[in-house]
This record gives C-alpha cells, sequence and structure tokens, in this order.
C-alpha cells in the first residue's frame, strides 16, 4: 500500500515537473519570438547569397529544399515591407529557381511580387530579371512572357517592348492566336502602327477563327482611323488657329476649304468632334468606338 | 538456396521483432501524414510538398534504417556468439551473408511498402491521382536503400558495429557529393587531387543516380533510359559489395 502510495506521489510530482518545464519551454519561446522577431529563421535562408553556391553545398534533395525555401518565401512576403527588401525577396525567388529550375510556380509568385507596386517590391526591373531567367530555362514556355509583357504594360509604361514581348510569345509553338492580337493592340498603344498593322494582317489571313477574323479587321479599320484622326486632328489645329475658335461642325472646316466632305472613319459613319477639347472622336454609332481608349496613353 | 532462404527468413523475422525499426517507421509514417497539413502553407503546391518531403523522409529514414540494422546484425550475432551456433551447422559463411542481406532487403521492401503507402494515401487525400512516376521513384529508392545496406554489410564484415556505422554513414554522404568529387576540377587547379577524386567518384557508390525527386515534383516525363541505367548501377553495385563482403567474411575470424 504504502509502496503504491509511494510509486504514484513520484508519478504525480514527475507529470507535474513535466507539465511546469513544458509551460517554461513554451513561454521562453514567446518572449524569443516577441524579443527577436518571429520570421527571423528566414533571415537565416538569406545567409547563402550566391544560389550557385548553396546548390554546390547541398548534395541532394535539391527540390526539397527548393520546396523550404517556397515555403518560407511565402512568408517573407506576406510579412515584410518588399519595398525595402527588394534584393532579399530577390535572392530568395533566385535561390528557389536556382535548386529546381523546374519549379514554375516561384517565378510567376516571385515576378509579380517583385512587380507589384501595392504590397509588393515595385521593382519591375527586378521582376524581369527573373522572367528573363524562366524564359532562359524555359524558352517555350509562353505564360512566362506573358508576364514579362505585362510587367513591361502595366508596371512599366513600356508598350513597344511588351508589345515585342508579347509579339514572341505569340510565335511560340502551341501559343494561342489572341496573343498576336493582343500584341498588336500594344504597338498601337506605342505608337507602332505600322507593326500593329503588319501583324493584324498577318492574324486576319491565317487565323480560321471567325470570330477573331472580325475582331482583327474591326483593329486594322480603326488603325486606319487612327492614322485619319491624326491627319483630322492637325486640320482642326489650322482652323483654331486661324479663326481663333473651335469648329462646331465638320461644315465650319469645309467652308473654310480645309475638307471636301464629311470625313468617315472605315465603318462609314463620320467622326465626331469633341467640342470641349477640339479633338477628333470616334463616334459612338461606329463599331469601331470598343477601341477608343486602346491607343490612349 | 534453400539455406539461404532459411536464414534469410531466420533474419526477417529477427528484425521484424526489432523495436527501433517499429519507432523510425512509427516517425516516419506521423511525418508524412503531417505533410498534408505543412503543405497547406504551401500556395497552390500541396501536391508537391508532399510528394517531395514524403520522399526524402522515405530515403533519410528507409537509409537509417538499413544503415542502422545492416551495421549492427552481423556484429550482433559475432558479440553473442550466436553465429557460431550457427557455423557449427553445415552452412557456409558466403550463405549467411547472402541470407541475412536478403533477409534485411525484405525488412526494407516491408519498410517501403508501409511509408510509401502512407504517402500514396496523403496524395490521394488531397485529391490528386497517383502516377507511374511515383512508382519508379519508389523502385529507385529500395535500390538505393539496398545498396546502402550492401555497404552497410560490407564494412560490418571487417570492422566493428560503431565503427562500421560511422565508415558507412560517410560513405553515404560521399554518395551524394559523388557529383561534387568528380567535378572537382571545376573547382581547384587540375592536378594530382583532382584526378584522385575523379577516381574516388568512381568508387563511392553515386547515391544522386536513384534521386528523381525533382522530375516527381515537377510532373516530368520519366527519362527511361536513366531509370534502366540507375537500376543496373545498382543493382552491379550491389553484386560487388556483397562477393567482396562474403570474400572478407570468409577469412575473418569470428572467435
Amino acid at each position: 500500500m504504502i509502496n503504491r502510495l509511494v510509486y504514484n506521489r513520484n508519478l504525480l510530482i514527475n507529470i507535474i515537473c513535466l507539465f511546469v518545464l513544458s509551460v517554461v519551454a513554451i513561454a521562453i519561446q514567446i518572449k524569443i519570438d516577441k524579443k527577436f522577431g518571429e520570421y527571423r529563421v528566414i533571415e537565416n535562408l538569406l545567409y547563402v547569397q550566391k544560389p550557385e553556391v548553396l546548390k554546390k553545398l547541398i548534395p541532394a534533395f535539391h527540390s526539397f529544399i527548393a520546396d523550404i525555401y517556397w515555403l518560407r518565401s511565402i512568408q517573407f512576403v506576406m510579412s515584410n515591407n518588399l519595398k525595402e527588401r527588394v534584393n532579399d525577396t530577390y535572392l530568395l525567388f533566385d535561390i528557389i529557381t536556382t535548386l529546381d529550375p523546374h519549379f514554375k510556380g516561384p517565378f510567376l509568385f516571385g515576378s509579380t511580387f517583385l512587380a507589384m507596386s501595392g504590397i509588393g517590391a515595385n521593382a519591375p526591373e527586378q521582376a524581369i530579371r527573373l522572367l528573363n531567367k524562366a524564359i532562359n530555362y524555359f524558352p517555350n514556355h509562353h505564360t512566362f512572357y506573358i508576364y514579362k509583357s505585362m510587367i513591361y504594360y502595366t508596371d512599366m509604361q513600356e508598350f513597344e517592348k511588351a508589345a515585342d514581348t508579347m509579339y514572341e510569345a505569340s510565335k511560340l509553338i502551341y501559343a494561342n492566336e489572341n496573343l498576336k492580337f493582343i500584341a498588336a493592340v500594344m504597338y498601337g498603344k506605342a505608337n507602332q502602327l505600322a507593326k500593329a498593322k503588319t501583324i493584324i494582317h498577318e492574324l486576319s489571313d491565317k487565323t480560321k477563327d471567325s470570330s477573331l477574323r472580325k475582331k482583327s479587321e474591326d483593329l486594322l479599320m480603326f488603325i486606319q482611323a487612327t492614322v485619319d484622326m491624326e491627319k483630322l486632328q492637325l486640320l482642326l489645329d489650322i482652323y483654331y488657329k486661324k479663326k481663333g475658335k473651335k469648329p462646331i461642325s465638320w461644315q465650319s472646316l469645309i467652308n473654310m476649304d480645309l475638307i471636301k466632305e464629311t470625313p468617315l472613319d472605315p465603318t462609314g459613319i463620320a467622326y465626331d468632334i469633341d467640342q470641349t477639347q477640339n479633338k477628333v472622336i470616334i463616334s459612338q454609332r461606329s463599331s469601331l468606338y470598343q477601341f477608343k481608349n486602346r491607343f490612349k496613353p | 538456396m534453400r539455406k539461404i532462404y532459411y536464414i534469410a527468413q531466420n533474419t526477417f523475422l529477427e528484425l521484424i521483432r526489432d523495436k527501433v525499426l517499429y519507432g523510425l517507421l512509427t516517425f516516419s509514417i506521423l511525418i508524412i501524414a503531417a505533410t498534408y497539413y505543412i503543405s497547406e502553407l504551401s500556395y497552390g503546391y500541396r501536391d508537391r510538398i508532399i510528394k517531395d518531403l514524403g520522399l526524402v523522409i522515405i530515403t533519410l529514414l528507409g537509409s537509417a534504417i538499413s544503415i542502422f540494422i545492416g551495421c549492427t546484425m552481423l556484429g550482433k550475432e559475432i558479440d553473442k556468439k550466436t553465429l557460431l551456433t550457427l557455423l557449427s551447422k553445415p552452412v557456409s559463411r558466403t550463405q549467411i551473408i547472402l541470407g541475412k542481406y536478403a533477409g534485411l532487403s525484405a525488412i526494407l521492401a516491408i519498410s517501403l511498402l508501409v511509408m510509401g503507402g502512407t504517402l500514396c494515401i496523403m496524395i490521394v487525400c488531397i485529391g490528386e491521382s497517383l502516377n507511374l512516376l511515383l512508382l519508379v521513384s519508389m523502385i529507385l529508392i529500395f535500390v538505393e536503400l539496398s545498396l546502402i545496406a550492401a555497404l552497410a554489410i560490407f564494412y560490418s564484415t571487417i570492422l566493428s558495429p560503431t565503427v562500421s556505422l560511422f565508415v558507412t554513414v560517410c560513405t553515404y554522404i560521399l554518395g551524394y557529393f559523388n557529383d561534387l568529387l568528380k567535378h572537382a576540377n571545376e573547382t581547384m587547379p587540375e592536378g594530382i587531387q583532382t584526378s584522385i577524386l575523379y577516381g574516388l567518384s568512381f568508387i563511392f557508390p553515386n547515391l544522386n543516380n536513384f534521386d528523381i525527386s525533382m522530375q516527381l515534383a515537377n510532373n516530368m516525363p520519366i527519362v527511361w533510359d536513366f531509370v534502366f541505367h540507375s537500376i543496373l548501377y545498382g543493382l552491379l553495385y550491389i553484386c560487388c559489395l556483397l562477393i567482396a563482403a562474403t570474400l572478407l567474411f570468409k577469412y575473418r575470424s569470428i572467435i
């Protein structure tokens, strides 16, 4: 009986000790996290600044190590002000993609967060660098070209580069035909109307998709309309200089012998004049109206 | 052949009762099962994380089982003098080595089945389908583990269990650094030392041959030529190690 009591008492003491020590250990861990930062371990991952060296130091399981870096990079992206950590953000994704170049997610995720201005690093050049690395590994994977093009277009406002990249993507095997259409629109935005025209001609000649052909033909007409509108705009400016007032309608220009008749867009609908800004615009009745803001900066 | 079978059966039954084996297997199952939750942090790459983590655990814990059991198996028998009883029977030393190796291989196969099965369940649990590449990677891991077991038995025929454990672990690590040895001339001036390292890279097993986790993680197509050559390399290496082990064991004094 006494033995049993002693045994039970010892057991109870052991359990209490175990519980107290566990609680103390957890409390210490919480204190460490508060004092030194919950995400300090991620910083340790960045000790090796050269991904190639890291790859050589780790003899095997590269894909697994890349996964660990991937999980950590998600935490890093979510927990840091990336604008202050641009180089580290790039380095993390560079390490992952060096360890496992076939892992496509980090290329896309990394470039998106590097380029984004809000919660991202607002470093589109670094995003382009990462995507160039991806394209180097996957020269036939059009997704990377599309991402690169969109970064040029939206984040860097470099429309010609965006168009060049999109056109490159459209030439890849299995690429969607719509990419050519997008490239043409981008060239339009970059004011490279001749290039846009060539691509649209190429597209409408080759495509078997009737709706895409129709869209291409409309865009082609819009390109023509853009060229016409530029010329008409010059005439509106001449009128304004000579008369010192804005024309009410095309009739005012006809009366001054600047034009012979009311100018029509390629669909046969007359252009409108925005009297407040003295600008030539596409009529709302025209089917080309859908493109009205496409080429505007 | 029958004698080898009986020794293998006996070894298998003896090892299957080993608590260390159950401990390692339970641990591996728990970690593989935990990948289900860990993978939720992966932002859309759950299957990749589960496969990668699962394969690494299977490889590392499988290797631990191979090394630990392979190195201590013969030593225990010698220390307890039970090997003498066996040798008093009409059984050759070659048969003992081959039987022990076959028994250990069977244990490895069972362990791999248990761990691989858990991994498959986790993959199915997240709604992914199982593919041939997973089976191929399991086969390659089995060849790798068998090779490590042969290596452990080879060292344990000439060294004490503790020393053979240390040497096997070193060889295991070198096996993964094999490519680094082979391409030493890229990082150091070419000379006699690089030639020695180059030669050593052929003596130590190249364990990178059995790692296709990158292909599995990225759902890449199977390069059958590579798989075939890796399996052939593994089998030939195992044969060489077992022949060397039997030769050395023949001349080892047991008393």
